[in-house]
C-alpha cells in the first residue's frame, strides 16, 4: 500500500472527478496550442503566398520583357540626322548641332521613296542671351513636319509654329510671369506668345519655339538647320544601320543617331513593372501581417481567460473531492498519517490531471489548429512548445489544486469523525 | 499508563456553548480493558478523540507513558498515535475504494516499517474476514465492515486500543467476535478504552466507569 495505489484506486472510483479535471486542462491547453498552432500556419501559408507571388511576378516580368521587346520593335525607334562634321560630344554639352546644312536636305528626304521613316521634323537649334530679358535660352526654330511626297498624307505629328508666335517653356514663362496672348519681344522682333508648356524637367524648359523662318531670319542663317529629327523609323532588324544607310544614300554630308534609345524605355518601364510587383508583395505581406496580429490580440485575450477559467474550475473540483473524502481524510490522521501526506494525496491527482491533459491537450490543439488553418505538416509539432506545455500544463493543476489539498491537510480530524 | 488529569472539553455553535466534558479524570493500566458508559452527549467520544490525541482539550492534560502528548506538535503526535495508538469507531470509516486487504493495511501509510504478509493475513483470518480479502466495503456486512476496521487498528499491534461503540451496528455474533478480540488483545498486554452502550461489555472489561451528562 502506498499513495500512487491510493490516488489510482480514487481516480478510478470517481471518474467523472477525473475527467472534468482532465477536460479543463485539456480545454486550456488545446486552446493555448490551438492558438499557436494557428499562427504558426498563418506564417507558413504566408511564406507560401509571398513565395509564390514571387514566382509569378517573375513570370510576369519575363513575360512582359518579352511584350516590351515586341512592341518596341514594332513602335520602331527616333534618329537624329545631324551635319556630317557635328562633333557629337559638342552636341551633347551645349544641348545643341553648331553645324548647319541646308533646309534642303529635309525636302530631298522627303522626296525619297524611304520606306523606313516615318515622320521628319527639320530645327534650327541656337542657344542665345535673350536680350530683352537677360536670359539664356534655346531658341528653336520648326516648320512642322515634312510630308514624304511618295506616301498618303496624314494627320501631321506637330505642326509649324504660326509666324509672329512663339511657344514659351516652362521655367521662362513661370518665372517672366508670361501668359498666353501676351506680347513680348525677342531679339528686337515683336512675338505673341502662342502657348506656354507645362513643365517637362529637362532643357525644354529654358526653350522657346518659333517658326523657322523667323529663326533663320532672327540668327541670319536664311536657309540652314542644324537637325532633322526623324520619328518612329522602323526596320524589321531592330537596328540603325539599315536606317542610316538609307539615309545616307539620299543625303551623303550627314550622319545618323539614335536618339533616346528603345534600351532605355525598356528599361524604365521594367523598372516601373517591378516596383509594381515588389509593391503588390509588399501590400500582400501588410495584409498577412495585420491578420496576423488580428490573431494575435484575439489568443491574447482568449488565453488568459481560458487558463484562469480552467484553474478556477480544477480549483472548485479540488473543493469538491476534499468535500466528499472528509471522512477518508479523518481516519488517515487517525492511523498517523502527516499533513503533507494529505496534500500529496491530492497534489499527486492533480499531477496526473495536468500531465494527461498536456498531452491530450497539445495533439488535440495541434490538430484543431491544423484545420482550423487548413494545412496538416509534421513540421508543425514543435517539441520546445510540446515539453513548455508538459510543463506548465501540471503546473497550473496544481497550482490551481493547492489552496483545497492545503484545506484537506488542515481539516480537523477529530471533527470530522466526531460528526459521523 | 494512561494517565488523565482534570480534562475539560466545550463546543461552540450558533453562539451556544456545549460542556462536553468537565473535570475528567482517569488512570488506565497498561493491559487493562476499560469499558465506558454513559448516556448518549455525555462525552464518551469526546474523551476518546482526547485519549487519541486528535482533540484538544480546553484544560488538563493526558500523559501517555509519561508524555503529555498535547506537548508535542501536530506532526509528533501524528507519528506517536501511528506508533501507539489504534483506534476504532461505529462507523467503520472505511476507505470506500479499497478492498478490505487495503483497508487493513491504510496504516502503513503512517509507518516507516511495513508488517509481514504473513501478520497481515493472520489477523484478517483471525477476525473471519479471509473470504473477504477482495471485497470493497460496499461489499461488506456491518459485521464485516467492523472486523476490517478492527483488523486495521491492530496491524501495528499498538499499544493503546480506543474503541467508540463498535458493537453499536452488529448484531450478537458479530459483536462477540469483536468483544473477544478485544478481550485477546488485552490480554496479550494491550490496552483497551471501550466506549459502549452494550452491558455484556462488562463481563469482558477489567474495569467499568460511568460518565455522568455535565
Amino acid at each position: 500500500m502506498n499513495i500512487s495505489t491510493l490516488v489510482i484506486k480514487e481516480i478510478k472510483r470517481r471518474k467523472l472527478n477525473f475527467f472534468l479535471g482532465l477536460l479543463s486542462v485539456v480545454f486550456a491547453v488545446t486552446t493555448v496550442t490551438g492558438a499557436l498552432t494557428m499562427l504558426q500556419v498563418h506564417d507558413h501559408k504566408t511564406n507560401e503566398i509571398i513565395t509564390e507571388k514571387e514566382a509569378e511576378t517573375g513570370e510576369r516580368m519575363a513575360l512582359l520583357e518579352d511584350d516590351y521587346r515586341k512592341i518596341m520593335k514594332k513602335l520602331g525607334f527616333n534618329l537624329l540626322i545631324l551635319p556630317k562634321e557635328q562633333n557629337i560630344s559638342d552636341l551633347f554639352a551645349s544641348d545643341f548641332a553648331s553645324k548647319l546644312m541646308p533646309e534642303s536636305y529635309v525636302d530631298s528626304l522627303a522626296a525619297s521613296r524611304s520606306m523606313l521613316i516615318r515622320h521628319l521634323l527639320p530645327s534650327l537649334q541656337q542657344k542665345i542671351e535673350w536680350p530683352e530679358k537677360r536670359r539664356t535660352i534655346i531658341l528653336i526654330g520648326i516648320r512642322g513636319e515634312v510630308p514624304f511626297l511618295h506616301k498618303d498624307p496624314k494627320e501631321p505629328m506637330m505642326i509649324a509654329v504660326p509666324k509672329g508666335t512663339m511657344v514659351i517653356g516652362f521655367e521662362l514663362h513661370d518665372k517672366l510671369g508670361l501668359k498666353q496672348g501676351d506680347e513680348v519681344k525677342l531679339l528686337g522682333r515683336k512675338f505673341k506668345v502662342g502657348k506656354c508648356n507645362e513643365p517637362r524637367g529637362n532643357k525644354d524648359d529654358i526653350t522657346i519655339w518659333i517658326n523657322l523662318q523667323e529663326a533663320q531670319e532672327l540668327l541670319n542663317k536664311q536657309g540652314k538647320i542644324n537637325a532633322i529629327l526623324a520619328l518612329k523609323c522602323f526596320c524589321s532588324g531592330g537596328n540603325q544601320a539599315q536606317v542610316r544607310e538609307e539615309v545616307q544614300s539620299v543625303l551623303p554630308g550627314t550622319q545618323v543617331i539614335e536618339k533616346g534609345g528603345k534600351v532605355l524605355v525598356r528599361a524604365e518601364a521594367r523598372a516601373r513593372a517591378a516596383k509594381e510587383a515588389q509593391d503588390a508583395i509588399q501590400a500582400e505581406k501588410r495584409h498577412r501581417n495585420k491578420l496576423r496580429n488580428q490573431l494575435v490580440k484575439f489568443a491574447a485575450i482568449l488565453v488568459p481567460l481560458v487558463l484562469l477559467s480552467s484553474a478556477l474550475w480544477i480549483t472548485f473540483l479540488f473543493i469538491g473531492n476534499v468535500n466528499e473524502r472528509k471522512s477518508e481524510i479523518g481516519i488517515l490522521r487517525a492511523v498517523g498519517v502527516k499533513e503533507k501526506f494529505i496534500m500529496r494525496l491530492f497534489l499527486l491527482k492533480a499531477l496526473l490531471i495536468g500531465v494527461f491533459g498536456a498531452v491530450i491537450g497539445y495533439f488535440l490543439g495541434l490538430g484543431t489548429g491544423s484545420v482550423w488553418g487548413g494545412l496538416f505538416s509534421f513540421s508543425l509539432f514543435n517539441l520546445y512548445l510540446f515539453l513548455l506545455v508538459l510543463l506548465f500544463a501540471p503546473l497550473l493543476s496544481l497550482l490551481a489544486a493547492y489552496i483545497p489539498a492545503a484545506m484537506a491537510a488542515r481539516q480537523d480530524p477529530a471533527e470530522v469523525l466526531r460528526e459521523e | 499508563m494512561i494517565y488523565i488529569e482534570n480534562i475539560s472539553k466545550k463546543y461552540t455553535k450558533e453562539n451556544k456553548t456545549i460542556h462536553a466534558l468537565g473535570n475528567i479524570s482517569l488512570t488506565v493500566e497498561k493491559g487493562e480493558f476499560l469499558a465506558i458508559h454513559g448516556p448518549s452527549g455525555c462525552g464518551k467520544t469526546t474523551l476518546l478523540l482526547i485519549a487519541g490525541g486528535l482533540l484538544h482539550p480546553d484544560q488538563g492534560r493526558i500523559l501517555i507513558n509519561n508524555e503529555n502528548i498535547y506537548d508535542l506538535s501536530a506532526e509528533k503526535r501524528a507519528v506517536f498515535r501511528a506508533k501507539n495508538i489504534g483506534i476504532v469507531f461505529q462507523q467503520y470509516h472505511l476507505i470506500p475504494y479499497l478492498t478490505v486487504l487495503e483497508n487493513v493495511q491504510v496504516p502503513a501509510l503512517a509507518q516507516k516499517n511495513s508488517v509481514p504478509e504473513n501478520k497481515i493475513y493472520e489477523i484478517i483470518e483471525s477476525l473471519g474476514l479471509k473470504e473477504r480479502l477482495q471485497h470493497t466495503p460496499a461489499e461488506l456486512s456491518a459485521g464485516e465492515k467492523q472486523r476490517t476496521a478492527l483488523a486495521r487498528a491492530l496491524l501495528y499491534n499498538p499499544k493503546i486500543l480506543l474503541a467508540d461503540e463498535i458493537t453499536g451496528n452488529l448484531d450478537q455474533g458479530n459483536a462477540k467476535i469483536v468483544m473477544n478480540c478485544l478481550a485477546g488483545y488485552s490480554a496479550r498486554g494491550g490496552t483497551v478504552l471501550l466506549v459502549t452502550h452494550d452491558k455484556n461489555a462488562n463481563k469482558l472489561a477489567h474495569r467499568t466507569i460511568y460518565i455522568e451528562k455535565s
